[in-house]
Formats: structure tokens, sequence, C-alpha cells
């Protein structure tokens, strides 16, 4: 997971064998605990999604009247729902369009703000004023609306709902991109590297990028745990993918007229949603401190 | 514009500006940060620029490499002709070839100079693979014998460092190396020996003199440091208010300055070999705004000699005042009333004072 969350960064990693950069950006990371735990959360959360037929034993859209509001038992881990499907079956079945709804999201919203920040930031003039004048429009717009738009026109599906969240998220890490930019390209180094013959593709991509990407890095971290959560709110107020597609936010909206009877179709749902958050959070806050320059190669 | 004499070097210059006006179109108005300067480098030459902040020096520099930024920045007539070829009318293409492969640059301050994110052999591997074919393992080896060759110890481990952790002479030898590692045939040094201590800039100096000396490669040398241009340079051009004051062989000028200006230079640089009981003669004032400059000559308000009537109305042009070593100043009182009765005024003033 680590690895998609930073497509910039690959691209970049393949610098060749002499330079042990990321090697050192590696090491610091991997001695942050908690961003480890989370990492390993997150590769089982993802390894519960693409195995989920596998390790359930019912269908996420299977009804059975009979079992309905069951408590945890040995039949369902987790439980039942009002309709009795399996618990344990939807929220893994769930994962899965948490995690690809939320890759998705930064996927997009990455490639889209490296581009308009970049280019904002490197050249100025109109493009910066046009692109960023457009991001405060969509800042002030309120996401429910936004929402409400897109599945009014497209539908309540799994892409539409990507888009609502991209045209809601991007402008934060474009404006961020474009201040890293900013303050980079103003560097005597970027001086150096055109008094060294660099092209500007060459000075965007090779010195530009890794200095300014380290926020983005992050952010994207950040990125995909604000994306599981926004694509919940969505669910969990109705809007969001339809039932009965198995969506964490969705099952916790079920959740609310049988928070007493049936506490466990609660907790699950939401204990997963909140511990998948944090797991990002964590990752991200791992990130920033092993990308920060000023500790690279310390012991 | 000049009935310049320069002594020929050799055949033909290397590089030669001719009248190079370049001015920023600020909202405070026009600011005319190089203003009519021309000078030659012939090949093999060490050539020093020596000014004041703020007296066009490094924006020479950058004119010639065509890095000025604009807007506002805008080189707004002359010529910078580079082995005949005249680099204003260069397309950026052309630029890009020149910059770094037959010209570079080093820059005063190394550690904002060097990229941070990679390591010191890294960006010099990167410098040769833009300017020339070959492997990356070449281009490598290429790295660590450069670093070798300005004195870096353990070349081929210290290639794998980050600037951060270098010391300040070994970065500033890094970016010698770097500028030096696809031969070019002229490097500029934007005050090489500012950001050091006072304890390396004597090696760093020699690293750039022998390192250039063995690849054959002119030198322009820029600094506000007297000192470092008398030990190194072949000729000279002080800089004042964007222009070219004084112009000669190093000798020439140390020993026989024509223009007060660089009196004023020479007599604030403390030395042992004067009575320890004499004061340093700093110049005083400050140094002239260049969105509006005085009138005449841009050093009168200052000047200890400015009683001419020329002086503060007309714009004293650059005479040669020793054609043999081609030594150029810019002053009326020098061409109209001659040098050694200014010479003896000033001692006079001095006697009294």
């Amino acid at each position: 997971m680590a690895a998609t969350v930073t497509p910039a960064a690959v691209g970049d990693a393949g610098l060749g064998d002499l330079i042990p950069f990321w090697t050192d950006v590696r090491r610091r990371f991997l001695r942050n605990k908690l961003a480890v735990g989370s990492v390993v959360y997150v590769v089982l959360l993802s390894l519960i999604a693409i195995l989920a037929p596998l390790i359930t034993f019912y269908g996420p859209k299977k009804i059975n009247p009979a079992a309905s509001l069951g408590k945890p038992s040995r039949a369902h881990w987790m439980g039942t729902d009002l309709l009795g499907r399996d618990v344990w079956t939807r929220l893994a079945f769930g994962a899965r369009i948490s995690l690809s709804v939320a890759l998705a999201v930064v996927v997009v919203s990455t490639v889209l703000s490296l581009l308009v920040g970049a280019l904002a930031g490197y050249f100025g003039g109109w493009w910066d004023t046009i692109t960023m004048r457009t991001a405060d429009v969509f800042s002030t717009l309120p996401y429910i609306v936004v929402v409400l738009f897109f599945i009014s026109v497209f539908g309540r599906k799994v892409w539409v709902i990507v888009l609502a969240i991209v045209a809601l998220g991007w402008m934060g890490s474009a404006r961020l991109f474009r201040a890293g930019v900013l303050q980079v390209k103003s560097q005597e180094y970027i001086e150096a590297a055109r008094a060294s013959g660099c092209s500007t593709l060459r000075i965007l991509t090779r010195h530009v990028l890794p200095n300014a990407i380290q926020p983005i890095i992050v952010s994207v971290a950040f990125g995909i745990g604000s994306a599981i959560l926004l694509e919940s709110v969505f669910g969990f107020l109705g809007v969001g993918i339809a039932e009965p597609t198995p969506a964490w936010g969705l099952m916790v909206g079920d959740a609310r007229d049988h928070l007493f009877d049936a506490p466990h179709l609660f907790f699950f749902p939401a204990g997963a949603l909140v511990l998948t958050v944090l797991a990002f959070t964590f990752i991200g806050d791992g990130l920033r401190d092993a990308l920060d320059p000023k500790l690279r190669g310390a012991k | 514009m000049t009935d310049r004499t320069d002594k020929p070097t050799s055949s033909e210059p290397l590089l030669s500006v001719r009248d190079l006006r370049t001015y920023f179109h600020t909202d405070a108005g026009v600011v005319k940060a190089v203003d009519g300067v021309s000078f030659d480098v012939g090949p093999g030459e060490v050539f020093g620029i020596v000014g004041e902040s703020g007296s066009g020096k490094s924006i020479t520099a950058m004119s010639i490499l065509g890095l000025i930024p604009r807007p506002p920045g805008k080189i707004e007539s002359g010529q910078i002709l580079w082995k005949g070829q005249d680099l204003l009318a260069c397309t950026e293409g052309q630029m890009r070839r020149i910059r770094g492969g037959e010209i570079s640059m080093t820059f005063q301050d190394p550690l904002s100079a060097l990229n941070p994110v990679y390591t010191v052999g890294y960006q010099i591997q990167e410098m040769v693979l833009v300017h020339q074919e070959g492997s990356r393992r070449s281009a490598w080896n290429r790295a660590v014998e450069m670093l070798g060759q300005v004195g870096i110890p353990r070349p081929a481990e210290r290639a794998l460092d980050y600037p951060h952790q270098f010391s300040g002479g070994m970065r500033q030898r890094a970016m010698i190396a770097m500028a030096l590692s696809c031969t070019p045939q002229l490097i500029i040094c934007d005050e090489p020996t500012t950001a050091l201590d006072v304890t390396i800039q004597a090696q760093v100096l020699e690293v750039i003199e022998k390192t250039a000396a063995d690849l054959g490669a002119a030198v322009i040398l820029i600094t506000h440091d007297l000192g470092v241009v008398a030990g190194m340079t072949d000729r000279v051009a002080v800089m004042y208010g964007g222009q070219i004051v004084e112009q000669g062989e190093v000798d020439e000028l140390f020993y026989r300055p024509r223009m007060p200006y660089t009196w004023g230079l020479l007599g604030s640089i403390p030395r042992l070999d004067r009575p320890a009981h004499e004061r340093l003669k700093p110049i005083v004032g400050a140094p002239p705004s260049m969105l509006r400059p005085p009138a005449g000559c841009r050093f009168h308000p200052r000047c200890a000699f400015a009683c001419l009537e020329a002086c503060t109305s007309v714009g004293p042009e650059l005479m040669a005042v020793n054609a043999d070593a081609g030594h150029l100043a810019r002053c009326h009182r020098i061409v109209e009333v001659g040098w050694e009765r200014v010479f003896l005024e000033q001692q006079e003033e001095r006697l009294q004072s």
C-alpha cells in the first residue's frame, strides 16, 4: 500500500543503485513503531478486502430473515443485521469499497494537484491566477450540495462518489504543492541547475518535484483517511453508494435504529472506520518524519 | 562607445562582452543594474570583477549565461560574443548546451546551491549526463575523479554523502568540481570565498586556480574582496553603479590605480605593513541607488576629489590611461588634471589630517 500512495516517488526510486535516498527514508520510517504497525494493519485490511470471498461464508447481500439482529456467535462472528445479513461478510466486502474508493480518489486528485500545483507555482502568471481562483470557488461549495449534484446527474455509482470526493478535495493538495514549488523555485540550487544547462522539464522533475514532494506524500496518506471518512459520511447520510452494496458508512447508518438492541451493528463497522482512518494518519505522520530533509542521513 | 585599447589576449578573445545593458523594470522605475559594460576574457585567462554589493557584478554574470529573470529583467542592448557567436541571439536550446558544457558557474553559498535531496556525487553525475554521452557508471567515475581533483579526501566514499554532510569548504570544492566536470572553457565563480572561513579561503582559491589551469579553462572571478583578486587574477575590472570604472592588468591596477573609487577600495583594506596607528580609510557614504543614479560621474557624491563641474553633470567615459597595460579608467579629473596632481592633493590632505 505504501508504494501505491506515492506514485510520484516511485518514478524517483529508480535513481539507480548508487543513491541510497529512499533507503534512508525507509530506514527512518521503519523506526516509527506506530507507523509500521499501521502499515501492517493496512496490509491486513487489504488482504481481507482482496480475499473477501474466500474468508467469508455468506453472500454480502444474502438476506436471512430468520437470523435478524443476531448477536455475535460461532456462525456469525460479528452478528447479523436487521435483514439477517452477516456483518463480518459485509465488513470484509465493505473494505473493498472503502479502499478502492480511497485509492481512486487519491490517485486522481494527486495527479490533478501535482499538475495544477506545479504549473501554477513554477510558471505563475495567468495560469496561477485561473487555477487558484478556481480552487477558491471549489472551496466555497458545501460538500453535501456537490455530492447531491453528482448523484442526481450520474446516479449513486462508485465512480460518481469518487469524482465528488476529488472535486471536494483536490484544492488542498494543489495549494500545498504550489506553495512547495514556489518555495523551492526561489532556491539557489534551481538557479544552479539552470546554470548547468538543465531543461525546464528536467528541473521540474529532478529538482523541484523531489524537494516539494514531501508535503504531497504526507497529504496523500492523510488524504486516504479522509476520503474513506467522507465516503462513509455520504453512505451514512444516504447520499453515497446505494444499498444493498456493503459500504461501511451505510452499515453505520443502518445501525442508528438498533444502537441499544444490537450495538454490534454499530461497533464493528464504526471501529473498522476509526482504526483505518487512524492507521493512515499514523502512516502520514511517519512519512512526514521520515521524509524530513533535515533528518536525512541521520543515524 | 569607448576608445578601448585592451591588450589583445593571444589572438581572439574567448568571451567578449560589448556594451552590455541589463535593466530591471520594477514598479518603482527602471533599475539600470548593468549599464554599458564591456570586457574581454581570453582563453585560460583569470579575469576578476570587483565591486560592492549592487554594483552589477552578479547581474553581469547572469546576463552572460542568459539567466536574467524575465520579467522584470531585460537585456536592453549589447552583445555577448562567445567564441564569436552572440549569446543574446541564441535559442534556449543552444544556451542550454553552452550552460555547464562550455560556460559554467559556481555560486556564493554552496549549501543552498547544491540540491539537498541528492548526494554530491549524484549531482555531478547528472551534470555530466546532461552534457555528455556515456553511461551512468562512467559519469559516476567522472564525478569521483573530479571530487578527487579538487582535493576531497576519499572521493569515492564522500561522493555518496549529501551536501549537508560536507563542510563549507568541501561544499565549495564540490561545486567547483561540478562546474568543471564537463571541461568548460570558462568558469564563472560568483563570490567563491565569501561564505567561507578565512582559514579555508586561500585553499579554495588555490583549487579554483589549479583545477582551471589543469583543464585550460578561463575564470571570471567575481568578488568584493580585492585581496582575493590580487592573488590570482591576470586582469581586473572594478565595477561601480553598474559600470566598469577601472580596468587593467592586476599589478598595474594595484600599484597605479587611477580612479578615486579604486583608491578608496585599496585604502579600506587592513594591511600589516602599514603603521599601527594609521586608521583604515573607509569610503564615505553609501552605494548609489540604481533606481536614480547620481547625475554625472556616479561616484561623485562619495568622491573626495570631485571638484570639476563635469563631475556632477557629465558621465565620464572609460579612457585609456596606460595603453600598454590595457589600463582604462573612468574619471574626468584623471584626464583633465592628470593623476599626479590628484595624487599629490590626496597626499597633502592626508598629511594635514
